[in-house]
């Protein structure tokens, strides 16, 4: 090291161009304009306030945009649902469907015409008040093809939406048996018409966070880091009982658990299989089964290269120890899928499984003129599906086990939506891990997904299925409330579905919530929505000095505004 | 020699999007972008002109505030780091200073031993703590503490317990090197002359050891410093996504998976910027604590 | 620096023998010899001292803990741990090596001229090496790794370019310094070319700082793109590189905590084989020490 001599001037010159270089940092990030500055709090001096009640919840993922048509995954859209509402709900214990911003309505045997009966008195976030107005706003919007919904084509069969009265519209319909269960679904939270006209496009893109009629509004929302959800006191359905919700993004599942076990965090979407004895024993946490309801599988591009033939397909699906993933990865908490829909839905039908039998995997894969097999890419959107890096890295193995060379490809998951939700001239898929939710519990919905006049961008499904019988069927079954006929017609779809193999089918994904006993009441729906709509807080007794001081907020780390 | 080195960063910052293959002003908008947002963005970015006519429209943009906007938050991405940013260098320092306090200390004490056992011991530790990887060092300490122990917070930020391990596992490495280099400076002032002078006048051998040879020392250990701290804006990046530390390396790095260009542009950026001011403050120390200046 | 007078060979015999003899003397030095030495065994004969295969997935025995048949234990698919770890090494040192190696050549390509030179060419090529300098060297890679993409060769492509200010800014100093030197002055004066003056003279009285600076970066290099495997920068699976072996094992953290301890514990001691033997060779080729 040499040292070098340096005169006093130069010293100077050094300590000057330090603090100058100092000065202008500070300067010039206190001037950078902030989009929402902190409002003034307004404390009464003559009461201490009690603390805030506050649940904190952490997920895989996060919503890249507050806009409920535009963003997608359940879970996402299970926290936007508390702030923007649906028309209808379902019940937590039961799913039947029960009354939401819609007291009542009445339906027509032909299903075409649901007329909604609206509640009254209800106010958005914004003070614009709902009513039948905002409901046509909203299913208007949906259908609308500028507004690139990502779930466009389940509201297609919408004709239109006729405003009665203020608190009574009619949405008039093609045929369609199970409409009104599409009114839980997350999608259509009601939107307030103020802020459609003044925000247009960029309605939820932020920066402005987005009004509904909900339990809680946006307070903040911090990509990578929370979204911040406060109580409205003006609900219609009563104050919540927790004034603040936190939900904080964490893709992966063990530091999900760890902070659940830390008591940093109180409830957790995907908690891992492998944790689920350790959440047992603990003494302070418990844990949430659903029933299995996604079907999870590997779309299979069916109109590219080797996975246009049958053949090919149907040889994956016998490549694939389902039975092994189950036990080994799931721990056996996963239901192997022996069709698409779950046992408990409309149209379930036993096709399956494809059992394990890799030589007759091998001698598909001969007959189809792939003895060496083939290269393809298998790509997924981390954080979103239980186990996935896990589950595709099995797949993976069982696939070279048949000869071929698969490439895995793991992308973040609003990326891998904007690859995948594409139409299929610029869509490069060619195996995408996918799960697909049966939110109404019904045929249609899936097998919408997979027609082809729903092809992207009108919603769809990465494999590009394209069966003419399938899509008549889907049409048929549609068309009439006759519960033989709908089954009889839903009984074939299966079965052309499963031979045709535009998947390789797996399981359905276990849903497994774990929380810390002091978040009371907080229930998992039947449509994987977190339903908080009756929870409160077990409130600590009292802080000692220590834990005071060990929770001091040192200045700079405040990320959040002051409780309003 | 810092200006024009700010600017060279900011060139090569500069010229990492454009390197990209793709059209820039798709990149930095986001390929699902409306039309008219790629085009307006085109032409505040300058992206039809020429290279060097882009790079003046850059540095014009960057000192009027203008990083872009992120992609994926749709939030400016000055103002993104703004609230990281705080988050990142607290930590750091945090972690320096700890390092600077243990390895100084450990430093100072060895010198004074050497070769003894507990020098050796020492030794050989600090060697362990320069090889073991920063994610490692991160999860073990995880591991240790929050899981095992649950003394500490495993993940996240609002409060000093959540500093408590990342700072730790930075300050892992940091300080075994700055105990070596303390220590081998130490024990080269140690030989000098004017050592020997101060203790045949019979000075106690503290007053000699922390009068005279540790203000000498200092001199290699502060540069050695200065390289570390670059090392630990490195190891930040990684510490502050095992630990789900809401900083800048977590921005960063959220941002490359996500493909937000203008973040990634953004970050890096004020990464240099950092490490250049670090770079000229521990120059001034340098050149502060250096005895032999010459007053002109 | 060792002087040396000249380049008589009996001379540079025994300077050898001396700075071996105080190299073997250095028991930690040794002992990284010895740990480097099985890394590099494992990393060539992978294939032969591997129980397993490396890639071949048996879910049934999946998260075992180590066991007489599986000495570490298996992984989430049920590879053998120890199978995975042997032949990571391979992968850990083969990007270590060849993006110390091109970063080597190519610092000494800036940085001699640069140095031996001096002027304007010293200006240019080492405004490009301090601009790189602007950047921390982790952040350097992340950087090219952003642009690459993520995958094993761009990994290397990232850490190596990371390593050239270092090279080019130490064999500048080289250069500078020897070029004063008296034989190569000489050497000048009698009118031998640059290029004798450079491959006979400099280069050879270069090496000692080059091999031990070489020898510290490699660990370095091996603990960058570690870093960038942990963070899903790197390899993609089933590729058993030791980073992301570890990133992969979080999951697993308290119920099979040897999924990530066994890769980092491979990656600290290969570092810490290099560190060692880095150290010794610096203090066994310093003249100033007995």
């Amino acid at each position: 090291m040499e040292l070098t001599t340096r005169s006093k001037s130069s010293l100077r010159y050094g300590l000057l161009v330090a603090v100058m270089i100092l000065i202008a940092a500070g300067a010039y990030f206190l001037a950078i304009p902030r989009p929402s500055p902190p409002s003034p709090t307004t404390t009464t001096l003559t009461t201490k306030p009690p603390p805030p009640r506050v649940l904190t919840i952490a997920m895989g993922t996060q919503p890249v945009n507050l806009d409920t048509a535009r963003c997608g995954g359940m879970i996402n859209l299970g926290i936007m649902r508390l702030v923007s509402e649906t028309p209808l709900d379902i019940h937590y214990a039961t799913g039947e469907l029960i009354p939401s911003l819609v007291e009542r309505w009445e339906e027509v045997p032909d299903a075409t015409k649901w007329t909604l009966y609206l509640k009254k008195g209800v106010k958005f976030h914004d003070g614009t008040p709902f009513n039948a107005t905002a409901i046509k706003v909203t299913f208007e919007r949906l259908i609308d093809p500028k507004t690139k919904a990502l779930t466009q084509g389940l509201w297609q069969m919408i004709k239109s939406i006729d405003v009665i009265d203020p608190h009574t519209a009619v949405i008039n319909t093609e045929p369609n048996a199970a409409f009104l269960k599409k009114l839980n679904y997350a999608p259509c939270g009601i939107v307030s018409p103020t802020e459609i006209q003044k925000y247009g496009d960029n309605y939820g893109l932020g920066p402005h966070l987005p009004a509904g009629t909900g339990a809680y509004r946006y307070a903040e929302y911090v990509k990578g880091s929370h979204i911040k959800l406060v109580a409205n006191d003006q609900y219609w359905g009563g104050r919540p009982q927790i004034d603040i919700i936190y939900v904080k993004p964490v893709a992966e599942a063990a530091a999900r658990m760890m902070a659940l076990e830390a008591g940093e965090v109180d409830f957790v979407f995907n908690a891992p299989p492998p944790d689920i004895p350790r959440v047992k024993k603990n003494p302070d946490l418990y844990l949430l089964e659903g029933t299995p309801t996604r079907v999870m599988w590997i779309t299979l591009n069916t109109q590219w290269g080797p996975l246009r033939n049958k053949m090919v397909r149907q040889a994956l699906n016998y490549a694939v120890n389902k039975t092994a993933i189950n036990e080994r990865i799931f721990k056996g908490t996963a239901v192997i899928a022996d069709c698409a829909l779950p046992r408990h839905a409309f149209g379930h039908t036993k096709v399956g499984p494809y059992p394990y039998d890799p030589a007759k995997a091998k001698q598909l894969l001969r007959d189809a003129g792939y003895p060496q097999g083939f290269e393809v890419t298998l790509r997924y959107g981390i954080g979103r599906y239980l186990m996935d890096a896990e589950l595709v890295e099995a797949i993976q193995s069982y696939l070279s086990a048949v000869g071929l060379k698969v490439r895995i490809e793991a992308l973040e998951w609003g990326t891998f939506q904007a690859k995948t939700n594409i139409p299929l001239e610029q869509n490069d898929c060619q195996m995408t891990f996918l799960g697909a939710g049966v939110v109404q519990l019904d045929f249609d919905q899936t097998m919408t997904d997979f027609t082809k006049a729903f092809w992207y961008p009108k919603g769809g499904h990465p494999s590009f299925y394209d069966n003419p019988r399938f899509d008549e069927l889907h049409r048929l079954g549609g068309r009439t409330t006759d519960i033989d006929k709908r089954k009889a017609y839903y009984k074939e779809a299966h079965e052309i579905f499963w031979e045709d193999a535009p998947c390789i089918f797996l399981y359905f994904e276990p849903q497994l919530y774990a929380a810390r006993r002091r978040a009371k009441e907080v229930y998992v729906r039947h449509d994987e929505t977190i339903w908080l709509k009756q929870a409160w807080i077990e409130a600590k007794s009292g802080q000692s000095l220590l834990t005071v001081f060990w929770n001091l907020q040192p200045i700079l780390v405040k990320t959040e505004d002051e409780a309003q | 020699m810092t200006i024009p080195t700010v600017f060279g960063a900011s060139l090569i910052v500069f010229l990492l999007i454009r390197v990209i293959p793709g059209d820039p002003a798709v990149l930095l908008a986001g390929e699902d972008a409306e039309p008219l947002v790629v085009e307006s963005l085109r032409k505040e970015w300058g992206l039809a002109e020429p290279l060097t006519t882009q790079y003046l429209v850059f540095v014009r943009n960057i000192l009027q505030g203008n990083l872009g906007v992120s992609l994926s938050s749709n939030y400016p991405v000055s103002h993104e780091i703004s609230l990281r940013l705080p988050s990142t260098m607290l930590l750091t320092l945090l972690a320096m200073m700890i390092a600077t306090v243990a390895g100084l200390s450990i430093g100072i004490f060895s010198s004074t031993r050497p070769y003894s056992l507990a020098d050796n011991f020492t030794t050989t530790l600090s060697l362990v703590g320069v090889s073991a990887p920063v994610f490692w060092t991160a999860l073990a300490l995880m591991y240790l503490f929050a899981v095992k122990l649950g003394w500490l917070p495993a993940i996240g930020s609002g409060s000093l317990r959540h500093l408590v391990l990342p700072s730790l596992t930075l300050a892992a490495f940091a300080t075994p090197e700055i105990a070596r280099q303390t220590r081998s400076s130490m024990l080269e002032v140690l030989r000098q002359e004017y050592i020997r002078t101060a203790r045949s006048k019979g000075l106690r051998e503290i007053a000699v050891v922390y009068r005279h040879a540790v203000r000498n020392a200092l001199i290699p250990v502060i540069t050695v410093i200065g390289f570390i701290l670059g090392r630990m804006l490195g190891g930040s990046i990684v510490t502050e996504t095992v630990f789900s530390y809401p900083g800048m390396g977590k921005l960063l790095v959220d941002a490359i998976f996500m493909r937000d260009y203008p973040v990634i542009q953004g970050t890096i950026l004020v990464y240099s910027l950092l490490f250049v001011f670090v770079n000229v403050l521990v120059d001034a120390m340098y050149a502060y604590v250096d005895p032999r200046i010459q007053y002109k | 620096m060792t002087r040396r007078r000249g380049s008589g060979s009996s001379e540079r015999k025994s300077q050898r023998s001396i700075v071996y003899l105080k190299f073997r003397r250095n028991r930690p030095a040794v002992a990284g010899c010895v740990m480097l030495g099985a890394t590099l065994v494992c990393a060539i004969l992978a294939d032969y001292v591997a129980p397993y295969d490396p890639l071949k997935a048996d879910l049934g025995n999946n998260l075992a803990p180590p066991s007489s048949t599986h000495i570490l234990g298996t992984d989430e698919m049920g590879r053998d741990l120890l199978s995975r770890i042997i032949h990571g090494a391979r992968i850990s040192l083969q990007l270590g090596l060849i993006s110390v190696g091109t970063a080597l050549v190519i610092g000494i390509l800036i940085g001699a001229p640069a140095g031996y030179y001096g002027g304007l060419a010293d200006h240019m090529l080492m405004g490009i090496v301090n601009i790189m300098m602007a950047f921390p060297t982790f952040l350097l890679a992340i950087m090219i790794v952003a642009i690459l993409g993520p995958s094993l060769s761009n990994c290397m492509v990232a850490v190596g370019i990371a390593l050239i200010p270092l090279y080019a800014r130490l064999s500048r100093a080289m250069f500078l310094y020897l070029r004063e030197l008296d034989f190569v002055q000489a050497a000048r004066m009698i009118g031998a070319s640059d290029v004798r003056i450079v491959f006979r003279h400099i280069l050879p009285n270069s090496l000692a700082p080059l091999i031990v600076q070489s020898t510290l970066n490699i660990a370095t290099a091996i603990l960058s793109a570690a870093s960038l495997g942990f963070l899903g920068l790197g390899a993609e699976p089933p590729i058993p590189e030791w980073g992301a072996m570890v990133s992969r094992g979080r999951l697993y953290l308290v119920t099979a905590p040897h999924i990530s301890l066994y890769p980092g514990l491979a990656i600290m001691i290969t570092a810490l084989s290099l560190n060692m033997i880095g150290d010794g060779l610096r203090d066994a080729l310093d003249p100033r020490m007995t």
